[in-house]
């Protein structure tokens, strides 16, 4: 390295967030030049100080509002993740639905035959009609499935 | 008496207490919480250039803090 190494650089090298190769460029610099070594020194003693045991009883309310923050926003974080994960349960619920209307239609069908189609396999199932007719049955698990998918957009707003 | 290094540590203190804000924080989460520069652009939602010079200027204004 030709050019000195800027306060950035040095300040980067204590703390080993350089490049491998800036990093090797800096120590040929520094061994070089008596400046940039007096200045990383000033640097390193700032760094020392701040990480030394006495530096710990720094109890500023600043250092209190920092940690506050940092804390109220991994709870924050927590709490984001904790919505998402009930994707999974209404996912489930709506596959146990799906399933469950399966489970009734496909006895039917297979009743029914090839040449029958679904919906008169599952009005075959309640010949009597009425309320438990195979269209109204279908029509409620539809209407419960898609009740069970649009939960989450109720949820988020 | 408080020996030399004591010293130089309240001294440090002090100098980063006159700090901005967005730099002592920098500085206090590198330093005193040990958190890598990519964890503290993260937090401080600022590119890794930015926590770079930040940290650096924070020591730098308490560099020149010291030689008064």
């Amino acid at each position: 390295m030709t050019d000195h190494p800027t306060v950035e650089q040095l300040s980067a090298f204590i703390d080993g967030e350089l490049s491998l190769a800036s990093r090797e460029a800096a120590i040929a610099h520094i061994r070089a030049c008596p400046g940039c070594a007096a200045r990383q020194d000033e640097l390193i003693e700032v760094a020392a100080a701040l990480r030394s045991r006495s530096a710990l009883a720094w109890t500023e309310a600043s250092t209190e509002r920092v940690l506050a923050r940092v804390a109220s926003e991994s709870a924050a974080r927590r709490t984001a993740s904790t919505r998402r994960d009930l994707t999974l349960p209404i996912a489930g619920a709506v596959a146990l639905v799906a399933a469950v209307a399966l489970a009734i239609v496909a006895p039917g069908v297979a009743r029914g035959g090839l040449s029958g189609s679904g919906f008169a396999a599952i009005a075959a199932l309640a010949p009597g009609g009425g309320l438990l007719s195979g269209h109204f049955l279908l029509a409620l698990l539809l209407v419960a499935a898609l009740g069970l998918a649009a939960l989450p957009l109720i949820r988020t707003r | 008496v408080d020996d030399p290094e004591t010293e130089t540590v309240k001294a440090v203190l002090t100098l980063a207490r006159t700090l901005s804000e967005p730099l002592r924080e920098a500085l206090l989460l590198r330093d005193i919480q040990g958190l890598s520069y990519d964890e503290i652009a993260a937090l401080q939602e600022v590119p890794l250039g930015t926590v770079r010079s930040r940290i650096a200027a924070a020591r730098l204004a308490i560099v020149r803090g010291l030689e008064r």
